[in-house]
Formats: C-alpha cells, sequence, structure tokens
C-alpha cells in the first residue's frame, strides 16, 4: 500500500462509443462524493464510434489542473497502446491491462490484469450491452484500488441508471472488478478529504444553460455544433421543467447558424430576452447579424463554447481561440460586451447577468466559455438564486392584447429591468411633458430608449435599419449623424463597464512581476504559484471585455506581466496593447497555451520560469 | 381555412369559422356596416393617410410603389390596426419599401436575406403580431433561399411578399434567380441557369396559401392581398413588378410589355366589401366565395381548380405547364390553413416578451432541489 498520497492521476485510454464515459465518470463522481478534490477532463474525438479516447482523473490536495506524469495508465485500446506507452506512461506509471486484448507489458515495470469478459459472462444481456456493462469492471477493480467506499460506489453506479435491473446487473460487474483487484493500492493521505456540502460536479454548459433560465430567455434559436450543443439541450430541459409552465420558453433549431442569430435578433427587437449558443465555425456565420444587433441596438445574448479553430480546426478540443474576433465580431468599427467565465459559477452568473447587460445597453453580449468548461464535469459552489419567488408559485400572468408595462402580477418579486422600454403609460407621460420619443437618442451612458413593435401608440412606432441613421431612427448619410450614432455606440458600449464583473486582483506584497489570465487558465491556480517558488507572482483575473482601468493600473504597477493564455497569438495581450491607457513601455509577455488540451499548471511553470530565470532575485520593488 | 366545404354550393361560408387569423388581437368587426370607404375614417380612427408613410425614393414607375399603394388600401380596407403589425424586409429596391407604408407600425429593414429567420424570432416573441414581409428576388429566391424554405417549413404566419422583376436593381441590372431562360438583359446577354420559381417550391413545402400576382392588375392584387392578410399562415405573394430601369427593355419576360402579353390566370378573383355582395351574379359551379366574419367576401371566378383541396402536386403540374408555355400564370393557387402555425406548434406563450421576473426564473426551492442531484 503506498501510504499517504496526495497526487495521484489516472488515465483511461478507450475507444469513443464503447461506453467508458459513463464508467468514468462514475469513478469521478465517487471520489467526488468521498470528498477528494478531484478533476476529470475528457479527450474525445469527433467521431461517433471507434476512435482513440482519453479521460484522465487526478485527484490531489489542491491543484485543479491536470499534470504531466500519470501515476495509472488503463489500457482498453490495443490501436493506441504503444504509442500511448511512449507518451502517457512514464517509469513511475502503473499499467491496468484488460488481460482479453493480449497486450504485452513490454517495459512497464508495475502492470495488473483483469479479463473485462470474465466479469460478463454470467450476464444474459445481449452482446453489445454485455461489452458495454464490462466497463464496471474496472471501475470496481479502481473503485478497490483507490481505496473507495463500496457502498458510496454502488450508490453512485445506481445514479447513472434507470431501471432496477440494469442497476443491479452494472453493480454485479463492478463487483467482479472489485473482487478481482488484489494488489497493493493507494492510500491517499487522510487531510486531503473533506466533507462536502455545498459542492456539486456540474458541466459548465449546464451551468450556463441554468444561468439562461434564470436570465429570463425566453427565446432560444441554435444550430448544432460541438461543443456548445449540450448547453441550448440543457436549457430546453431545464425551462421546461423548473418555470411555471412549458410553454415559457421557445426554443428552435434553425437551419444555419445565420438564420439562428437572425431569430434571436428577431426575438430580441420584439421585446424577448432570446440567446443562441455557438462555437467558432457557427460564430463566423453570425458577424453580419451581429453587426446589425450592434448597430441597429437590438439585445442579443451569444454564448461561445470555444474550440480550436481556424475552419473546422479541433472540433472536439479546447481553446480561447476567439476572444478578438468576438470582441470585435462584424465589420466596420464595432466591439462588444464580452463576459469570460472560469468555472461553472462564473457560467450561471455570467450567462444570466448577460440578458441584463444585452437588455438595458440593446446589444450584441457574448459569454465565451470553452469545450474544457462547457463539456467536462467541475466541481463547483452549489448554484443559488438570488430571486425568492413564492413557493408552489403557480403564477400565470393574464395579458392584455395589448401592451401593459404595468402587467398585473400575484406578488411582488425583483423582475427583470426594462426601464429602458417606453410602453403605453410612458409615451403618454412623455408627450404631457412635450417631449418626443426619438430611438436613437442616447442618455448620458449613451443608452437610447426604444419601444416594442405592438404598442398601441401613435408615436410608439420607428424604423429599425442596419443602414445609416439619425437619432430619429430616420434614414440618414450625413456624416454628422454618422459620426454622432457610432461616437455615442463607443461610448456605450464602454459604458456597460460599470454594470461588467471587476478583475479579481491578487496582489501579495510589492512584487515587480505579475500575471493576467481570464477563463478557464485559472485552473492552474494555486498549483502554479507552488510550482514557481520561490518565484512569486501579483494575478489578474479578467472577467469582462472591454477592459476595466483596474486592469491598466495592474500591469502599470509592474515591470513585467505575464499575460497567460489559451491561444496562438496572444489575443488578450493583443487587446490590452490597443488601448491608450497602457504606459507603452511596459513588458507584456505572452504565455500561450494552444494545443487543444486542457491547460497545465506544470506546463505553464515551466515556460515563466524559463523567462524568469535569468531575471532570478529581482522580484521585489524598491518600496 | 376550414377546409369542409358545403357540396351542395360554392358558397364557404366562414363567418363561424374559428380559425380566422388573429381574431381577438385584430378584433375584426363583425357589423359589416362599418366597413370603410377609402376616404372615410375606419373603426380606428385611421384613416387612409394613416396608413401612408415616407413618399418613395424608388424609380418613377416602379412595380413596387403599385405593389405599396395595394396593401395600403388592403390594410386600410380591412380595418388592421397599424399597431399590431410589423413591417420586415431584407435589403434591395423591394426591401425599402417598408418605409413607405404603415408609418404608425414597427418596421425593421434588415439585412440581406434575413427577413424569414427575423420574422420567426419577432413571431415566436410576440405572435400577436401581424407580420408584413417585403422582399425581392434577390434577397428571396438567391441570398435568402435557405431561411425562406425553412420559413415556410415552419409555416410563421407572415404576409410574405416577393416583388419579382428578375434582376438586381440597386446593383444594376445583373440577373436574378428568378430571370427566366429566355430573358435578355440590356446588354442582350441570357441567364446561365433555370429559374426558380417560388411558388412552386412554396407548394412543395407544403405552403398554405400561395398566389401570384401582376403589380400592374389592381383588382387581383387587392383580393391576393385581402386573402392572404386573413390567412393564419406563411403567405407567399410572388408579384411580377416589374424593374423600369433594368428589365423593362424589350426581350425582357419582366416587362410590363411582356407580362400584358403572356399573363394567363388561375381564377378571376375579387375583393368584396358588404356593398358590392348584392350585385354579384352567382353562376353556380363557376364562382366559389370566401365570406369573412366582417361581411366581406372573397369572390373566385372562372375558378376550375379547387384551391382548397387539390393536391398540391396536382398544383405545381398546373404552374409547370404554364411556365411550360410562357404563360406567367397569377392568381390564387392554394389557401389552406390546415397546418398549425410554428408557435402553437411549439405549444409557447403567445406572448412570451411580456413574462417577467416570477414566470421565469428558478424558485429558490427548486433550484435548491436540483442541486441536490448534482451532488
Amino acid at each position: 500500500m503506498q501510504n499517504h498520497l496526495d497526487d495521484f492521476q489516472f488515465v483511461i485510454a478507450s475507444t469513443n462509443g464503447s461506453g467508458t464515459l459513463t464508467s468514468n465518470r462514475i469513478l469521478q463522481k465517487a471520489l467526488f462524493r468521498e470528498g477528494y478534490n478531484v478533476i476529470g477532463k475528457n479527450l474525445f474525438p469527433s467521431n461517433i464510434e471507434g476512435l482513440p479516447t482519453y479521460y484522465f482523473l487526478r485527484v490531489s490536495k489542491s491543484s485543479n489542473s491536470l499534470k504531466v506524469q500519470n501515476n495509472l495508465y488503463v489500457a482498453l485500446n490495443p490501436a493506441t497502446y504503444t504509442r500511448d506507452l511512449n507518451t502517457l506512461v512514464h517509469p513511475e506509471t502503473a499499467v491496468l491491462l484488460n488481460s482479453d486484448l493480449k497486450l504485452t507489458p513490454e517495459v512497464i515495470s508495475q502492470s495488473f490484469a483483469i479479463s473485462f469478459k470474465d466479469t460478463v459472462k454470467t450476464s444474459k444481456a445481449p452482446l453489445k450491452i454485455k461489452k458495454r456493462m464490462s466497463n464496471m469492471a474496472y471501475v470496481g477493480w479502481l473503485g478497490r484500488y483507490l481505496n473507495l467506499n463500496l457502498q458510496v460506489l454502488k450508490d453512485v453506479v445506481a445514479t447513472h441508471f434507470s431501471q432496477t435491473e440494469v442497476i443491479e446487473e452494472n453493480i454485479n460487474v463492478m463487483l467482479e472488478g472489485w473482487n478481482s483487484c488484489l494488489v497493493e493500492g493507494v492510500n491517499f493521505d487522510p487531510q486531503i478529504k473533506h466533507k462536502r456540502k455545498s459542492e456539486i460536479l456540474i458541466e459548465g454548459n449546464q451551468a450556463s444553460a441554468l444561468g439562461w433560465v434564470d436570465g429570463g430567455c425566453t427565446v432560444a434559436t441554435w444550430y448544432p455544433i460541438t461543443p456548445s450543443t449540450s448547453l441550448v439541450e440543457s436549457f430546453e430541459t431545464y425551462a421546461k421543467k423548473l418555470r411555471p409552465s412549458a410553454s415559457h420558453v421557445a426554443v428552435v433549431q434553425s437551419e444555419d447558424e445565420i438564420s439562428a442569430i437572425a431569430s434571436v435578433v428577431g426575438a430580441g427587437w420584439a421585446g424577448s430576452r432570446a440567446a443562441t449558443a455557438t462555437s467558432g465555425p457557427g460564430l463566423s456565420l453570425m458577424s453580419e447579424a451581429l453587426g446589425l444587433a450592434y448597430f441597429a441596438e437590438i439585445p442579443a445574448v451569444v454564448c461561445d463554447v470555444q474550440r480550436v479553430g481556424p475552419s473546422t480546426g479541433l472540433p472536439t478540443r479546447t481553446s480561447q481561440g476567439d476572444l478578438e474576433f468576438a470582441y470585435k465580431i462584424s465589420h466596420g468599427d464595432t466591439f462588444h460586451p464580452v463576459l469570460l467565465p472560469a468555472n461553472p459559477l462564473d457560467c450561471y452568473k455570467m450567462s444570466s447577468l448577460a440578458f441584463d447587460i444585452a437588455e438595458k445597453y440593446q446589444t450584441p453580449v457574448f459569454v465565451l466559455t470553452d469545450l474544457d468548461l462547457g463539456m467536462n464535469l467541475w466541481t463547483s459552489e452549489v448554484l443559488t438564486t438570488e430571486v425568492d419567488l413564492p413557493q408552489n408559485s403557480s403564477v400565470h400572468l393574464e395579458l392584455d392584447s395589448k401592451l401593459k408595462s404595468d402587467v398585473k402580477l400575484n406578488g411582488s418579486f425583483k423582475d427583470f429591468d426594462r426601464s429602458q422600454i417606453l410602453f403605453e403609460n410612458d409615451l403618454e407621460n412623455l408627450e404631457a411633458q412635450n417631449k418626443v420619443f426619438k430611438r436613437y437618442l442616447g442618455s448620458e451612458d449613451g443608452i437610447p430608449m426604444r419601444t416594442l413593435p405592438g404598442t398601441h401608440h401613435p408615436k410608439a412606432a420607428y424604423f429599425t435599419r442596419g443602414s445609416g441613421h439619425n437619432e430619429a431612427a430616420g434614414y440618414s448619410e450625413h456624416p454628422e449623424d454618422y459620426e454622432k450614432i457610432m461616437g455615442r455606440l463607443k461610448h456605450k458600449i464602454l459604458s456597460a463597464r460599470k454594470d461588467l464583473p471587476k478583475p479579481i486582483v491578487e496582489l501579495k506584497s510589492h512584487l515587480k512581476w505579475g500575471a493576467i489570465f481570464y477563463g478557464t487558465s485559472k485552473q492552474i491556480f494555486p498549483e502554479l504559484h507552488n510550482l514557481l517558488l520561490p518565484f512569486e507572482l501579483n494575478t489578474c483575473q479578467v472577467l469582462a471585455l472591454p477592459l476595466h482601468d483596474q486592469v491598466y493600473d495592474f500591469i502599470n504597477k509592474h515591470e513585467l506581466i505575464f499575460v497567460i493564455e489559451q491561444n496562438r497569438d496572444g489575443q488578450l495581450r493583443n487587446i490590452i496593447t490597443q488601448s491608450d491607457q497602457l504606459i507603452k513601455s511596459k513588458n507584456l509577455k505572452s504565455i500561450l497555451h494552444f494545443d487543444g488540451w486542457s491547460i497545465q499548471a506544470d506546463i505553464i511553470a515551466k515556460k515563466i520560469i524559463d523567462h524568469l530565470s535569468p531575471l532570478a532575485n529581482t522580484n521585489r520593488a524598491s518600496r | 381555412m376550414n377546409s369542409k366545404q358545403n357540396s351542395n354550393s360554392n358558397i364557404r361560408d366562414n363567418t363561424k369559422n374559428e380559425s380566422i387569423p388573429h381574431e381577438n388581437t385584430l378584433e375584426l368587426n363583425t357589423n359589416s356596416k362599418s366597413v370603410s370607404t377609402i376616404a372615410s375614417e375606419n373603426k380606428f380612427g385611421f384613416t387612409r393617410a394613416d396608413y401612408k408613410a415616407l413618399p418613395s425614393t424608388l424609380c418613377t414607375g416602379c412595380g413596387h410603389d403599385s405593389i405599396t399603394t395595394q396593401l395600403i388600401n388592403a390594410l386600410h380596407q380591412l380595418e388592421i390596426s397599424p399597431y399590431d403589425i410589423a413591417k420586415l424586409s431584407g435589403i434591395g429596391c423591394a426591401s425599402k419599401t417598408p418605409a413607405y407604408f404603415l408609418s404608425q407600425s414597427h418596421g425593421f429593414n434588415s439585412i440581406h436575406g434575413r427577413m424569414a429567420p427575423i420574422a420567426t424570432g419577432v413571431h415566436l416573441a410576440n405572435a400577436h403580431l401581424k407580420l408584413i414581409g417585403i422582399s425581392g428576388d434577390g434577397d428571396t429566391a438567391s441570398i435568402g433561399l435557405g431561411g425562406f424554405a425553412h420559413m415556410v417549413r415552419r409555416n410563421i404566419p407572415i404576409v410574405y411578399i416577393m416583388a419579382n422583376n428578375g434582376v438586381y436593381g440597386l446593383t444594376k441590372g445583373q440577373f436574378s434567380a428568378t430571370a427566366t431562360e429566355d430573358h435578355k438583359n440590356k446588354m442582350g446577354d441570357l441567364p446561365t441557369s433555370k429559374p426558380i420559381d417560388i411558388c412552386r417550391m412554396a407548394l412543395d413545402l407544403g405552403c398554405g396559401f400561395v398566389a401570384r400576382g401582376f403589380s400592374g392588375d389592381v383588382k387581383q392584387m387587392n383580393a391576393i392581398l385581402s386573402a392572404a392578410l386573413r390567412f393564419k399562415g406563411t403567405a407567399v405573394i410572388d408579384v411580377i413588378s416589374p424593374c423600369v430601369t433594368y428589365a423593362n427593355h424589350e426581350g425582357s419576360t419582366k416587362s410590363y410589355d411582356f407580362a400584358k402579353l403572356h399573363l394567363s390566370s388561375y381564377q378571376e378573383v375579387e375583393f368584396l366589401t358588404h356593398n358590392q355582395i348584392e350585385n354579384i351574379d352567382s353562376q353556380p359551379g363557376d364562382i366559389s366565395q370566401i365570406n369573412w366574419p366582417d361581411g366581406t367576401t372573397l369572390l373566385l371566378k372562372k375558378a376550375q381548380h379547387d384551391i382548397f383541396n387539390q393536391s398540391i402536386d396536382d398544383t405545381i403540374k398546373d404552374l409547370r405547364h404554364a411556365e411550360d408555355q410562357g404563360q406567367i400564370l397569377t392568381g390564387i393557387f392554394r389557401m389552406n390553413s390546415e397546418k398549425a402555425i410554428l408557435a402553437d406548434k411549439l405549444q409557447t406563450h403567445s406572448q412570451l416578451f411580456a413574462l417577467q421576473a416570477n414566470d421565469l426564473k428558478i424558485p429558490v426551492n427548486t433550484m435548491t432541489a436540483l442541486m441536490e442531484s448534482f451532488k
């Protein structure tokens, strides 16, 4: 028994479509329920059946990203076995073999073997089912090897299947595996376990979907694309299940991403909170309609679950490659509010917030997650809704055919802020004050007022167009009108920063070096700090674009800044340097990770150390 | 439209038909005497002038301006409140026209070829709105063909007018996808590809209302538009609308002269207000009529085809035959509202846009219970 291990990573190498995802997630959930800090990453191919797929699981005290060294390798795919021995199996790595596959252990220091076939030989299930079920053998074997509680493992298996018979059969196979583990296993340091009360295991896409529900999304039009598909599918399920009526949402699968965003724009124009989810190729198709929404000032929410581009790229690998594109999407001068979640809780909160920002500022708002966050299971704080709605609410609005801003509600709850919309009585009040509604006349923050089609008032109508217009929404090619509108739009989007989450700045002391990061790059912390010692960095986590002043304050306080990103070109760095708020002499060094795999603390630490070593011991700023 | 037809008569009584479009929203007046004449105020207090908007900036004599005029007349005549209408368009000469009618309706001149999916979004957000979409043959039959087809498949309730002149006007005379193979441009060149007949396509996709008109035929256009505005579902109207600048020359198959020589009608259609109805010279077997609750009537004369129940394939065959004969077949080709509109099919709230926090947010208890499933 290897005693008091505090860091253990294992990888299951199989083929996709063989049912191992369920088994791997059972292991992850069991480790989670036992109280371990566990991370799981699924590296899968763009394929339905038969291609190599890997599932990494790491249990550690406080690490949140994978590491290079695996402690155990589970060999289920003969096609990749030889290659994997060179890349995933290190001198210290133990190997679990499926003896049915007759793979030779070769140079492996420590190998174990079980026959998967034997574990299902008594089952009367059809061959295909038996084959899938035999995966439970390694769940059981590993469960015992990792010293898991058998009852916990059984409970978790039970939650993954619905029929009693199926549960029993799977548990039996799992027990076969459990009993066949006769070797010394792992004994984790008890100190790395903690009691879970307020934590969950959830995919970022599921959390984003719940954010859409709470953000009041009523219309979602979308086109299937990995890795965003599960976001909309989850949204439809949750919205129909969790809202007072399943009729409170419309989800339509569009014919392409052009139509998906066009319908979002149409719904937003008519007053709905509307959204779409997509990934890089889809976002490319959406650029024209998003330019329209920006210029004609129509709310829209777009969640881009980033994958590796350009073109089809690596469709099942993760990336932060769309940052600049999303921020500046459309021809002409544009930039947009962009939210950058780092974990499921962010996904939930920021997705919900995106609808408020879009509605208030009447503009497209982007939530940029990535495949790693969207499709992997993450340990997260529980998601809690902020609005206290009445229990057993069965409130259904009795709406007039006419629009009313004072629709009667059977209760007094916090409502969505719709103060930028003029309803009939608002227009009457304006008239009483001898004022006129001008669609594109901005307030101090550059925000105009709008009316919705269907408003029964002679002064409500205006003409929306993507062509040049003046404040009164009339067609205009006048240079002054164009400059005025474009100037106000810039001011409006910059004003939105006050409603966007500020960066999280952590200043340890008067250090000269700092790191800026965003999104899932957060997972390399706090491990990165430990790996860098004795070097130290202050950090600034960017949560939104356009950049807040605090980001520039942070940069200007330090002599050397590492900008950590998951793309090739240092896209956030590019955005930072475009601003005149930056002191030009500042040294911004890109630390990049863009191979499609989830970012890792050990790899990033090495890159930073390579850069810092020549500068050793000069990190303290003089006071 | 109710497909049950009285077998003893060709008179179609729709006065008790529950599927009249937006009956509640549009508040169709059942008192036939209130149907207005063009000069007077209608029941909403709107005169014909209230249905107008900015003056047209299109070329003098443009067919699209006639469509605008016919729309103004039909909307005024049918007493549809401008407040309940949303005007939508794409990009092109025809797509400019929503600025020329209904100044008191919200209008959306969007981007090239995307009016159909934008209309889909508007419908989902607020199914009470009466949608009028104006597009051109470039906007619909080329860049917007995909979106158009899927709008028809989904049965978005909209009066979708494609002003069809066979050319791209705004970019100075390139062929569109509806230009016939014998259509010469001003340089004398012919298109290289077969034309797309948007009516046949719409029929094939199950469109409930399909018609073709000629912008120069006021009486027919008035009847087609009036029927389309009453229809619950996608109503596709292909309007031959000559471009006086780039397609009105000799050799053009979309010119006024060509149209007048080659028009043939599927049936004669006429829209009648209550006052005119008594003058109908009824000849059973030759005339069918649709009576609406407000006392107005659509008259179909010399109607050899049953546009309510005839198989789609037969209608498509009729259209193809006419095209092969070098004719421009006009009239109402199909009128059947059995298919559910999208919002009804999805069973969504008809005014999703108006739902508020307590209709949409997750109650605390529900959320807490849900979180347990993730533990």
